[in-house]
């Protein structure tokens, strides 16, 4: 064959064959490439995919750096149920949280399906949310560990960054833990005050630890602050205070609360004077009416 | 390369397409060491991989990750009638540089760089560390020297680049038969050439 002279004419099957799944071969994994129905098609499009498979063996091997696979191994042994759902048009597969939930809805009974879907989506936005969390949690823990290599031994750096490194842990295992409660804040008030405000708490499943993300909170001003409240059937708890500091970016919190009420009706963040008060003040700004759990 | 040292060539592929399938199925049964032993076995060339298709080394490990996690995730939709284990890694590895690539929409500055970037700077210094892996590497370059440069060129655009022959032709001003009979060429010559690497695979 000369370089110049082909034509659709002088193609044989096996070539179309040959450039169809060279074309195809941005399909995922080489699944939905189109086969011949005859064996001997199959057999010879396999061989042509193994034959670029090994195109990758001429490049000088990567070496990846060694958190990059601690990272990995620590997602994939700390949180074994999470799934990757960011992959569109990807099936969901069987060992996932959320698919499995729903096919167990489904065998039930199909009038379910409206519930269950609503069900399904509500699901499907906490674990990308969990995801993302995640993802973020694994990202820090990896800076401040590049950090901690650089930093003088005994150093003041040294003992911060180990702080933060803990902290960040045990964001990281509440995240992963079964049994988490997770609820999303939205804003309140006609007009909201922070319309683009979000905030998304978790729970840990022994209800003695609390973390929350927020987003979209301006700095306070002068000596006002927000809170953060559970709002129990007995007298509401006030969690947290805290300033959004100088930007709108994420903040995020921590804490602990030994025996935290099974019913927590609602959960809140209000801004008023820091006053330490020992109701929620009249500015409520997020809130969420029930704890969705996981 | 003696008859043994062919011999043993041989043997040393057949048994790391086993071991491959092995660990595929233990990660099939949740096994995290599984997962660990093949990341070794294919870090390195996958990461290689995607930097090449991206040009930017914090890219490639995220993609490196995002690939062992789909894995993990995703082990039992290996089929081995379709693929090697090694060659389901490479398409995954591809496809999603590809698709982060497109996502980046610097499609036309990477073929630009391409060129200047064919040996990045993010590789190992001792190359290869297992013999018959340092053997497919060196074969794979061999092989590939051996095209005439169109060739390669329309290869590599289509493979690292993700660019469809149409998308060749207009990238490269020359009419689609021309691609379309460079691109065969260039694979037939390869299978040719890599016809026992291929055996152990098969």
């Amino acid at each position: 064959m000369s370089d110049h002279n082909l034509n659709e004419e002088n193609l044989t099957e096996d070539d179309i064959r040959l450039l169809d799944l060279i074309d195809g071969l941005a399909a995922e994994d080489g699944r939905t490439i189109a086969a011949g129905d005859a064996p001997g098609a199959r057999g010879a499009e396999r061989e042509w995919l193994e034959t670029l498979g090994l195109l990758p063996y001429e490049l000088d091997q990567a070496v990846p750096r060694p958190e990059v696979k601690r990272d990995l191994m620590a997602l994939v042994q700390q949180a074994p149920q999470i799934r990757e759902i960011s992959t569109a048009g990807t099936p969901a597969e069987p060992h996932s949280l959320t698919s499995r939930r729903l096919v167990a809805l489904e065998r039930r009974a199909r009038w379910y399906m409206p519930i269950a879907a609503t069900f399904a989506f509500a699901l499907l936005g906490v674990t990308a949310f969990q995801f993302s969390q995640i993802e973020s949690q694994r990202r820090t823990i990896a800076d401040l560990s590049s950090q901690l290599e650089r930093v003088e031994p005994n150093g003041p750096e040294l003992a911060s960054i180990r702080s933060r490194l803990d902290q960040q842990g045990s964001h990281l295992k509440m995240l992963t833990s079964l049994g988490a409660e997770y609820c999303v804040l939205r804003p309140v008030g006609e007009p909201p005050r922070f319309p683009g405000a979000t905030a998304t708490m978790v729970i840990s499943p022994e209800r003695n630890r609390w973390y929350l993300a927020a987003e979209g909170l301006e700095p306070c001003p002068g000596e006002v602050c927000y809170e953060l409240w559970f709002v129990t059937d007995g007298d509401p708890i006030r969690a947290a205070a805290f300033d959004a500091e100088n930007s709108f970016s994420r903040i995020e919190l921590s804490g602990s609360h030994e025996g935290l009420p099974l019913t927590v009706r609602a959960i809140t963040i209000t801004r008023a004077p820091a006053s330490a008060a020992d109701q929620p003040t009249e500015t409520v700004l997020l809130a969420d009416q029930a704890m969705t759990l996981l | 390369m003696t008859a043994d040292d062919s011999q043993q060539a041989r043997a040393a592929r057949k048994a790391a397409a086993e071991e491959d399938r092995r660990l595929l199925a233990a990660i099939v049964g949740r096994d995290p060491d599984a997962l660990s032993s093949l990341y070794d076995r294919y870090a390195g060339m996958l990461q290689a991989l995607s930097h090449r298709v991206l040009h930017d080394a914090a890219e490639a490990e995220e993609i490196l990750q995002e690939v062992f996690l789909q894995v993990w995730n995703q082990a039992e939709r290996y089929d081995s009638v379709r693929s090697s284990v090694s060659t389901w890694l490479v398409l995954i590895t591809r496809s999603r540089s590809i698709d982060r690539l497109r996502s980046r929409k610097v499609a036309e500055r990477t073929v630009q760089s391409a060129e200047s970037e064919k040996r990045h700077t993010h590789t190992s210094p001792e190359g290869p560390r297992d013999v018959f892996r340092q053997e497919r590497h060196r074969r794979l370059q061999q092989e590939l020297e051996k095209l005439p440069e169109e060739q390669r060129q329309v290869l590599e655009l289509a493979f690292y680049s993700g660019m469809t022959q149409s998308e060749i032709a207009t990238e490269i001003s020359i009419p689609l038969g021309t691609v379309k009979t460079r691109t065969l060429l260039a694979v037939r010559k390869l299978r040719r050439a890599l016809r026992d690497e291929l055996e152990e695979l098969l």
